[in-house]
């Protein structure tokens, strides 16, 4: 067991002091720590034995991400409230916090077990993950997680269990598990708040199995073991799960077509003073959408068929007579002059045609 | 980066307290610095109270102009602490040749006027002793006043925090320094220069305040500041505009002390006409929308009357914690410095302000929590 | 052979040439029949059907505006217009009088607002915030804005109450859909852009407001709840006020506000004008006029100095609606637009609730070319300007500033629209780009800009039914609302590396110049 004190009177050991020492103790073999810290950051990690013993550090009084990028082997325990960042990057140790963890507890943790007897601060559980190599993270929370909790979520499992929450306040705070997309987070209490991209059910089965033994172990570990009754009814636990990402649908969208018809003035707001039965014509439409027409004049033609086979739209008919009377069918006719363009005789000219 | 601490204790406490509150907390700031506002004093100022006490370091020269400019404005010297400094070589501190801790009798007119044209004089008095000193085209300064307040004694120095103190015998307890507010802070440089009048805390007319964050509506704070009143000057750091609104929302239009808050951070809109006072706090929105705040910001505050406040930002992106004891509350950025001074503390019982929280503490220590 | 002087007009001196390609061509005359020009006709080259050509006009009155309708409707990829450096038009043109044409200026000095970039970002000494996930506050006032002092407050224990009514302030969105009239624009173009602003309203939560352009609004408008999301303007000449007024007593809200517009930056100092040829019945009825070319006064006659113009037209404009509504004044960005905003921030009555600046990049739909070019004051340093004399009162943002002309020219409004709020303006105008939504392909290179002719391509700037009929409203208005939800998702982009989450007015100290001229006329930091 190696012992350590960072103060001597007024003088501090600096984090970097502390965990050299640490780290030399550990490349010697040591592999239980008791520290009387002083709010120096990083304890915990990442160590390891050589030879694959188990290191165990109690700690009191430590600064920022105690456990911080915590390796497999490594049991954190300290005793009493640790400040931001506890367990930051967890890659799979174990993590005890008897008091309170600070904000961003957890932040980032990919596997390992974080046991706070106490509260986590804002930002709880943001951005945990789960790589299918390793085991999954968890995250364990005796009283209540500050705002914007598990944010960006992305795997593990988070527990938070309200103790001392007061009523219709959500032991989750405000705005949690925005941006999650993987991993489950089950609390006591009613959530507010939640982001439409989640889903809020009841825990099943396996996640009551798995919950049960999980808090045997966490309370033990941070001294309520006498609280296991009192969390074990189901009736009380809450899951959030992520919509699955292939089932998200973006929120639905009401097309403006129907949103004219139903939410818009009927008839449209000129209904009144202009007739506009809402048709959209082609660029080049025939009939009175034409922006220029053909007149035939009969005095000058010669009846040489050009405009017959040079309308494109079919739309020029010749009624037998002694001599062929030529007209423009409307129907078909946009206007293109064509007929008058190609004329020999001069019979066809485009003519503006005022709006109708 | 900075760590902000605050001490309230119902019996006067000396330096040493904040020193250690803040000691743990080391990683977290730069050791380029520290500072300290101490009120309700006791020890060498328990006698003069009501006497304003100028808190200034300067060189010679600079004391003499002062003594001038005071003399001639009709300010009396009564009492005086000039501390015992420990000149050892090897620390690590940037001392000013002096330092002056003095009270002063009120120029003999002032026995006859009211409060608020004291605290007039006395802010004029020290924005006029500011001038005095401040070298003028590129000429090193004179010196530099932080305060001049009846019962408000403020220390700041460049250096290593440690080393600050034992320069100035701050581990010693010796009992001249004593006092029931203490609002600190460990560092001294802005992110561009080393700039005394930039350390936290800062003072204004009775009101001390100290951030740990980055005002990201400095720019904004200040043009409008600069108009509103004499006092808001200076801008060397984002976070003198907090103090600035604070005083203004307290001192010049007399709010309620929540709406500093909602003037900081005002709530959402869909919020705010939520609320019963929704119209008031629309029109203060439009009306006072240039003393918003962004960015992360963790708040401690003292006013003139004693009481203490902490808040943060609106997305609560700093850490603040508070802790109690019998007789003794304190406020600080990390848990640690509160286990350091407050050990045996009910710590399950600490309070974490939340974005939208605020926490009043008042002389008899009773904390009040609200929510915006 | 015809004998040619040098006198005729040839299509060479017009500034688009028509360039056909016969080996493509299959004749099927759909180019001529859409051309609303009539710039380009059919001829025989020699005989026979294959002896057909696509000629270009070669006449002033016919000459081709650019628009490419003729190559949207190609299939083979036949027939484009060019642009002619060599073209006389603009000396040509004149013979009948001043050149009319809308659109924007043509003029394109380099756009101060691309010389400005974001340059304060967030890195270590605070966070950047993140546009997805954390929440934005993105909402401007409209209305008078007391000086807190000035604010009817009494302590009530620990609360504050109000014990007098304030001025009217709608808190908006910062971006506003500018006034473009009916007249102006055709019925099914101001109706999509109306449809859009409810639908972003009811459907996206985004609280826009749509100003209506001088020609009055439609009385089902008026007379329905959408006319909550409407701004109505009242112009020098006052046109629809009658409808509006006989309206009053069967309107089921009020509308956003009042804008009284005295000028416009397209073309300053002088009035509106509707060509004769977009004076439809419906507008004549509205307006109140026969067909006619329609010329609105450059002044508001009635008003005899700028504290009266001031205070009297303020006072009128708020008392139609009861003081509930706020009354902004929107001007032509001018060398004396600090004067004019001077004075409105010293309205002792609190009933001006909003200036308007228009600088000269704004667009119109019919103007003197004259007025297009050559009069006008770039928006970017006049925004600056204004904002900075009322900081020197203390009395930023007691008249909230919105800026418009040349917002979203290049396409990139949210990035126009946060420098000038960085600048000190409270929010921007867009009317051209809404437009350029809905198919407008006019631009700032004298492409199209036929607005004044009543023969719009698109159907959106003409009365002509035929014309009109191109144009899908729904189709049109969606395209605006996908564009503001983009608007919206990108202005969360540029606020979250500044690290605020509500608008930065004013906080020049967010941008830096890479031009040095730019960088000291704006009081902002030069980078390079």
């Amino acid at each position: 067991m190696v012992r350590i004190k960072t103060l001597d009177g007024h003088r501090r050991r600096s984090t970097q002091e502390l965990l050299q020492t640490i780290e030399a103790a550990v490349l010697r073999g040591d592999t239980e720590f008791d520290i009387e810290a002083s709010g120096q950051h990083d304890i915990g990690g990442p160590l390891w034995n050589r030879e694959g013993k188990e290191l165990l550090f109690r700690v009191r009084n430590p600064g920022q991400r105690v456990g911080a990028m915590c390796l497999p082997g490594t049991t954190v325990l300290v005793d009493g409230p640790a400040p931001a960042d506890a367990g930051w990057l967890n890659s799979g140790g174990r993590i005890v916090i008897r008091g309170d963890a600070g904000d961003t507890a957890g932040h980032c943790a990919a596997a390992g077990v974080i046991q706070i007897g106490g509260r986590a601060g804002a930002r709880a559980g943001s951005l945990m993950k789960h790589d299918p190599q390793y085991e999954e993270p968890s995250l364990w929370v005796l009283r209540t997680v500050g705002d914007f909790s598990f944010e960006f979520m992305g795997g593990g499992r988070a527990v938070v269990c309200g103790l001392g929450c007061a009523p219709a306040v959500s032991p989750l705070g405000a705005r949690p598990c925005v941006g999650m997309v993987g991993g489950a987070v089950y609390f006591r209490g009613e959530a507010d708040d939640l982001p439409e991209d989640v889903l809020l059910s009841a825990p099943d089965d396996n996640d009551m199995s798995w919950l049960k033994a999980g808090l045997a172990n966490f309370l033990a570990s941070v001294g309520h073991p006498d609280l296991l009754p009192e969390l074990s009814d189901r009736r009380q636990w809450n899951k959030i799960t992520p919509v699955p990402f292939e089932q998200r649908k973006r929120a639905p969208v009401m097309d403006m077509g129907t949103f004219r018809r139903n939410a818009w003035v009927p008839g449209g707001i000129f209904g009144d003073v202009l007739e506009d039965d809402g048709r959209v014509t082609e660029l080049a439409a025939p009939g009175d959408e034409r922006l220029r027409v053909p007149v035939w004049n009969g005095e000058s033609c010669r009846d040489c068929r050009l405009c017959l086979k040079s309308c494109p739209r079919k739309a020029i008919v010749r009624t037998d007579g002694e001599k062929g009377v030529y007209s423009a069918a409307c129907a078909r006719c946009v206007g293109c002059g064509l007929c008058a363009g190609l004329c020999p005789c001069g019979a066809w000219r485009m003519t503006e045609i005022a709006s109708v | 980066m900075c760590r902000i601490g605050a001490i309230k204790s119902l019996t006067p406490v000396s330096p040493s307290w904040a020193l250690r509150l803040m000691l743990p907390q080391q990683e977290g700031h730069d050791n380029s610095g520290f500072a300290m506002v101490m009120q309700d004093l006791d020890g060498a100022f328990a006698h003069s109270k009501d006497k304003p006490l100028l808190s200034m370091a300067c060189t010679s020269k600079g004391e003499q102009l002062v003594n001038a400019y005071m003399e001639e404005h009709g300010f009396t010297p009564v009492a005086q602490w000039t501390p015992d400094v420990d000149r050892r070589s090897g620390l690590n501190i940037a001392a000013m040749p002096r330092y002056v801790f003095r009270n002063y009798e009120y120029p003999e007119i002032y026995h006859y006027r009211t409060p608020e044209e004291r605290e007039d004089l006395l802010l004029d008095t020290r924005l006029a002793l500011r001038a005095l000193l401040t070298g003028r085209d590129g000429a090193p300064d004179e010196g530099y006043v932080y305060s001049f307040w009846p019962d408000v004694l403020t220390l700041k120095e460049i250096g290593d925090p440690a080393d600050i103190a034992v320069y100035f015998r701050l581990w010693e307890d010796n009992g001249r320094l004593m006092a029931r507010n203490i609002v600190t802070q460990c560092r001294q440089n802005t992110n561009y220069a080393i700039v005394r009048y930039a350390a936290h805390p800062f003072f204004l007319q009775g009101y001390t305040l100290c951030a740990n964050g980055e005002n990201t509506f400095f720019s904004r704070n200040r043009d409008f500041q600069r108009t509103l009143h004499r006092g808001y000057a200076g801008f060397e750091s984002d976070s003198q505009c907090l103090l600035h609104t604070l005083h203004y929302v307290l001192h010049e239009l007399r709010w309620p002390l929540r709406y500093y808050k909602h003037v900081i951070t005002p709530l959402p809109l869909p919020d705010m006409r939520e609320r019963p006072d929704s119209d008031a706090l629309i029109c203060l929105r439009e009306s006072l929308a240039h003393l918003e705040i962004n960015g992360p910001n963790a708040i401690i505050a003292l006013l003139p009357d004693g009481r203490m406040l902490t808040c943060c930002d609106a997305k609560k992106l700093r850490p603040l914690v508070v802790g109690r004891v019998e007789g003794m509350t304190a406020i600080t950025s990390e848990v640690c410095g509160l286990n350091t001074i407050l050990p045996d503390r009910d710590a399950g019982a600490d309070i974490y302000p939340g974005g939208r929280d605020m926490v009043v503490i008042d002389n008899r220590l009773e904390v009040l929590q609200w929510r915006q | 052979m015809a004998s040619v002087s040098v006198q005729d007009v040839s299509r060479n001196d017009l500034p688009w040439l028509v360039e056909w390609r016969q080996d493509k061509c299959v004749l099927c005359g759909m180019c001529a029949a859409v051309c609303t020009a009539d710039a380009i006709c059919f001829t025989a080259s020699r005989g026979g059907v294959r002896g057909a050509a696509l000629r270009q006009r070669a006449e002033i009155s016919h000459a081709c505006t650019g628009c490419g309708m003729c190559t949207k409707v190609c299939q083979q990829d036949a027939v484009r217009p060019v642009r002619n450096p060599d073209n006389r038009f603009p000396l040509l043109a004149r013979a009948g009088g001043p050149l009319k044409r809308g659109g924007r200026s043509n003029l394109n000095p380099p756009r101060t607002l691309d010389k400005l970039v974001v340059g304060r970002i967030s890195q270590m000494t605070d966070p950047a915030l993140d546009s997805e996930r954390h929440t934005f506050d993105l909402r401007a006032p409209l209305g008078r804005v007391l000086p807190v002092q000035d604010l009817p407050l009494r302590v009530e224990g620990d609360s504050l109450a109000l014990t007098a009514p304030t001025p009217p302030v709608r808190w908006i969105y910062p971006l506003l859909f500018s006034d473009m009239s009916i007249g102006a624009l055709s019925t099914r173009a101001w109706e999509a852009i109306a449809l859009a602003c409810a639908y972003l309203n009811e459907q996206c939560r985004l609280p826009v407001r749509m100003c209506s352009g001088e020609g009055g609004l439609p009385g089902r408008l008026l007379e329905s709840e959408h006319l909550k999301y409407m701004i109505v303007q009242i112009a020098s000449g006052h046109f629809g006020w009658n409808r509006i007024l006989r309206a009053l007593p069967r309107m089921k809200t009020d509308p956003a506000g009042v804008l009284i517009k005295i000028g416009q930056g397209a073309k300053p100092g002088d009035g509106g004008l509707l060509p004769a040829a977009k004076v439809a019945p419906h507008i004549q009825s509205i307006r109140g006029v026969p067909r006619a070319t329609l010329h609105s006064p450059a002044n508001h006659q009635g008003l005899y100095s700028i504290e009266e113009a001031v205070q009297k037209m303020h006072l009128s404009c708020n008392a139609a609606f009861g003081f509930r509504v706020p009354v902004a004044i929107k001007c032509a960005a001018s060398a004396t637009s600090v004067a004019v905003y001077n004075n409105l921030l010293r309205d002792p009555y609190n009933i001006c609730g909003g200036f308007f600046l228009d600088g000269i990049q704004g667009g119109t739909g019919a103007a003197n070319e004259v007025s297009l070019e050559h009069t006008g004051h770039p928006i970017v340093s006049k925004v600056r300007d204004c904002y900075r004399a009322a900081l020197l009162q203390g009395r930023q943002g007691q008249i909230p500033l919105w800026a418009g002309g040349g917002v979203g020219q290049t396409g990139h409004a949210a990035a126009d629209a946060f420098k000038l709020i960085c600048l000190g303006a409270n929010g921007v105008l867009v009317g051209r780009l809404l437009i350029q939504l809905l198919g407008c392909v006019g631009n700032e290179h004298g492409r199209c800009n036929a607005c004044n002719t009543g023969r719009c391509p698109a159907g959106i700037c003409t009365q002509d039914m035929r014309l009109v009929r191109r144009l899908d409203v729904d189709r049109g208005a969606q395209a605006i609302v996908d564009y503001m939800l983009a608007f919206d998702a990108e202005l969360r982009k540029l606020l979250a590396p500044v690290g605020n989450s509500s608008l930065p007015v004013g906080r020049a100290d967010a941008l830096v110049a890479t031009d040095k001229a730019v960088a000291d006329a704006l009081g902002v930091t030069y980078a390079c």
